[in-house]
């Protein structure tokens, strides 16, 4: 790791919320080093605050009904205070971003090149024909079998993988250095799982993205990232690479976790 | 964001969504209860008899006898106005339950059955809302005759399919939870699945239209008797009473204006009611 | 052996008809399914979404009109959902539920009803306190024990289990598998347990089906289909995890 770039630095994120009577801290100190092209698993249950120190990275929390300490340095800027509008470029160039429920991320009245291209019109100023070689070539990428027919389908037609694919290609399509993956296989099948994974893997590989990816499944983070944080009720409990953790977990509530994989044992 | 709803359900549940909290809500009832009262001391101790005629006090201004002055007549404008409040919130009380009733009954039968029943029902439902509800109430009348318990009827059934609409759609949403599934298991009627087990889920919509409905109904009403077709002369209505008090608008500003302003107020409380429910 | 439930030949078509001058398209979703559960026996049927899974399940209970042959040997048989969120109505307390699920199963005196109730709340692992609740101050395993309390409380001997764990996190799956176990040997069921993930079957059924396209393409014990799969389409299951 030592060679490698350090491109986002998270320190001390303690998010608050304030929109009910009783303000309640969901993410208490969150620290987080991420390296150029690295993949990096966020695991705990759900409300552990795992999506939600992944949301303010990318920028996504609501500003209203919520206090924030902490920074998120990613290039000198800090994300968790700057400007709307700078923020706003680096979102769609810089981070990229895929959620758990590939339908209501989608929309549903567009076709899915209008979607897969909608980032280009925004940030680039590249003619029809650059769009439509990248948008086809980002289809491509994420192993779509028939990208020049997706491309003319609407949401509604495809399949929850081919979905999910379609929401990376989107993700990816700027080539950001960060992709931020929200429980994006939690809601398809396991061999559906198994190949977003695999996608995930080769982008990671052929464009260097470095990429967070939040589950609550340990299982697919042993297959996917080299370096895990495990967090419960708001903090992360443990760190360190993924190896180490499965085969050495020191925390009760990592056990727990790791106990909790279903597993086939011939015996 | 899918992670909000999940952690804090139970939060949202105890804090959030309790009307206590919500000022909206709060100020509407503040509003409502004091119309309420209002109507409440004029059918129980109302200062004057509200068609009694004293031509000695013609267009008196207000005073300590009179708060509110005396109309044309000389009768006084605060009574009549507690009994033209009374006389509107009974036309839009009526409308409402009429309304609401037959809307009900109307929207789950087609959101739930579907099919046939759905087609037939929407469609003439889908007639009657074509016609604006006032010019349908003015067809009614036309043939019931005018007169307060006219009024309501003919609201009342203008009303319906508004309320249909809302009620199917509620429907239509809930047929394909799982929880029906699970309550036909049970081995509950479709009686019972849709007044016990569905019907309730749509209280929060069905509240928020109902106040709404009601401040169209006192429009309505307000019109209608405006128009002279609603409450009959010498009763008092709301709108009756602008309409009366049209022709001295320079001279007697005060006779236009009260019952004005309870129009105001009682659309204003039900609004923010609405607004308030709506919000959760 | 006692058999709960025949299913023979099961065909299930569905007719898509757009608006009303169209005309129906049908797609067969489930084309000739044969096979039975015994009594005491969980078994597992297992295949990717659209291979018609929730669909044998619906027939079994007649929730969907089908062709072909079902024989339910026992009265009333219960499903447990997926959706632990849309399977509790939200308008309606756990306590209330579970109760109008005995009442509309005939037990008519009220002071029986409440000790069941209570009863059944204790046995899938929550408390008293739970029965004042609305599901929405549940957490999705908390809801998920509720209905399965719901489908089990009029004790059935046959437990329809649609993906049950699917939607839950990987520590509440555990615990809902183990509730499950439980209860089964308790209440002397029988299990149809329908999921996606081979592991999960592995570790709770004593026979699994496994269903492609509308079609079983390999059934057998866990332990033979997992270590010497016939079929490609196992392979590629089992490939995957």
């Amino acid at each position: 790791m030592e060679d490698k770039k350090l491109i986002l630095k998270v320190t001390d994120l303690n998010i608050e919320f304030h929109d009910h009577l009783i303000p309640e801290t969901v993410v208490f100190d969150f620290d987080l080093d991420l390296y150029e092209g690295e993949i990096v698993g966020l695991v705990g249950e759900s409300g552990s605050g795992k999506s939600m120190s992944a949301m303010a990275i990318a920028g996504l929390l609501d500003r209203k009904h919520m206090n924030k300490r902490g920074s998120i340095d990613y290039d000198g800027i800090d994300l968790l205070n700057c400007k709307r509008d700078k923020l706003r470029t680096i979102q769609g160039n810089d981070i990229g971003i895929i959620f758990q429920e590939p339908l209501t991320s989608l929309n549903p009245v567009y076709r899915i090149y209008d979607q897969v291209e909608e980032p280009l019109r925004i940030h680039t100023s590249l003619t029809k024909e650059e769009r439509y070689e990248k948008v086809l070539k980002a289809l491509k990428d994420v192993e779509l079998d028939d990208p020049e027919l997706v491309m003319k389908q609407y949401p509604h037609e495809l399949s929850g993988g081919m979905r999910q694919r379609v929401m990376i290609a989107t993700a990816m399509i700027m080539e950001p250095k960060i992709l931020i993956a929200d429980e994006p296989t939690t809601a398809l099948d396991v061999t559906i799982q198994a190949q977003i994974v695999k996608v995930l893997k080769k982008l990671n590989k052929e464009h260097g993205t470095a990429i967070i990816f939040i589950s609550h499944d340990l299982s697919l983070v042993e297959k996917l990232c080299e370096r895990v944080l495990v967090m419960k009720s708001g903090y992360i409990v443990e760190s360190g690479l993924t190896k180490d953790i499965f085969n050495n977990p020191k925390e009760e509530y990592t056990k727990k976790l790791i106990s909790a994989i279903p597993r086939i044992d011939f015996d | 964001m899918k992670i909000n709803n999940y952690i804090f359900v139970k939060d949202i549940s105890l804090k959030k969504n309790s009307l206590k909290n919500n000022r909206n809500f709060i100020a509407g009832s503040i509003i409502v209860v004091f119309m309420m009262i209002f109507m409440l001391v004029g059918m129980i101790a109302s200062p004057y008899d509200p068609t009694a005629i004293d031509s000695s006090a013609k267009f008196q201004g207000m005073s300590l006898a009179h708060w509110f002055g005396c109309d044309n007549f000389g009768r006084d404008i605060l009574s009549r106005v507690m009994e033209g409040t009374y006389a509107t919130f009974k036309v839009a009380f009526g409308t409402v339950i009429i309304g609401t009733l037959f809307g009900i009954i109307v929207g789950a039968l087609t959101g739930y059955y579907g099919g046939l029943i759905d087609e037939i029902l929407m469609r003439i439902n889908d007639s009657i809302f074509a016609f604006p509800s006032i010019l349908l109430a003015l067809l009614f009348i036309s043939l019931l005759g005018a007169g307060t318990y006219q009024v309501t009827l003919a609201l009342g059934i203008a009303f319906i399919p508004s309320f249909a609409r809302i009620v199917r759609a509620e429907f239509l949403k809930a047929k394909n939870m799982d929880y029906v599934k699970v309550a036909k298991l049970m081995g509950a009627s479709d009686f019972r699945i849709i007044f016990i087990h569905i019907l309730p889920n749509t209280y929060t919509v069905l509240l928020s239209s109902i106040m709404i409905g009601f401040n169209n109904a006192v429009l309505a009403e307000a019109s209608m008797s405006f128009l002279g077709i609603g409450v009959q002369p010498p009763d008092p209505s709301l709108g009756r009473m602008l309409s009366e008090a049209q022709i001295y608008l320079a001279k007697a500003p005060n006779y236009a204006l009260f019952p004005g302003v309870a129009i105001i107020l009682l659309i204003l409380g039900f609004s923010l009611m609405a607004d308030g429910i709506g919000r959760d | 052996m006692e058999k709960v439930l025949t299913v023979e030949n099961l065909i299930v078509e569905f007719k898509n008809k757009k608006s009303l001058f169209d005309k129906p398209s049908i797609k067969r979703v489930l084309n000739g399914v044969s096979f039975e559960i015994n009594k005491g026996e969980i078994v597992g049927l297992v295949g990717e979404s659209g291979s018609g899974k929730s669909t044998i399940a619906k027939s079994i209970l007649g929730l969907i009109p089908f062709e072909g042959r079902i024989e339910n040997y026992t009265a009333r048989p219960q499903m447990v959902f997926q959706d632990p969120y849309s399977s509790l109505n939200p308008s309606k307390k756990v306590g209330w539920l579970l109760n109008e699920a005995l009442y509309l199963d005939g037990v008519k005196d009220k002071d029986i009803r409440k000790n069941k109730v209570e009863e059944m709340i204790n046995l899938v692992g929550l408390s008293k306190e739970h029965l004042e609740r609305y599901p929405n101050e549940l957490s999705g395993g908390q809801r998920q024990r509720v209905c399965i309390a719901l489908s089990l409380i009029s004790e059935p001997k046959l437990l329809l289990a649609d993906e049950p764990v699917s939607a839950l996190d990987v520590t509440i799956q555990a615990q809902i598998l183990e509730l499950l176990k439980e209860l089964y040997k308790k209440m002397d069921l029988s299990i149809l347990f329908i999921s996606h993930d081979l592991r999960v079957v592995y570790n709770i059924c004593d026979r699994v089906l496994i269903l492609k396209k509308g079609e079983i393409v390999e059934s057998g014990t866990p332990k033979e289909v997992y270590q010497n799969p016939k079929h490609e389409y196992t392979k590629q299951l089992l490939d995957s995890i």
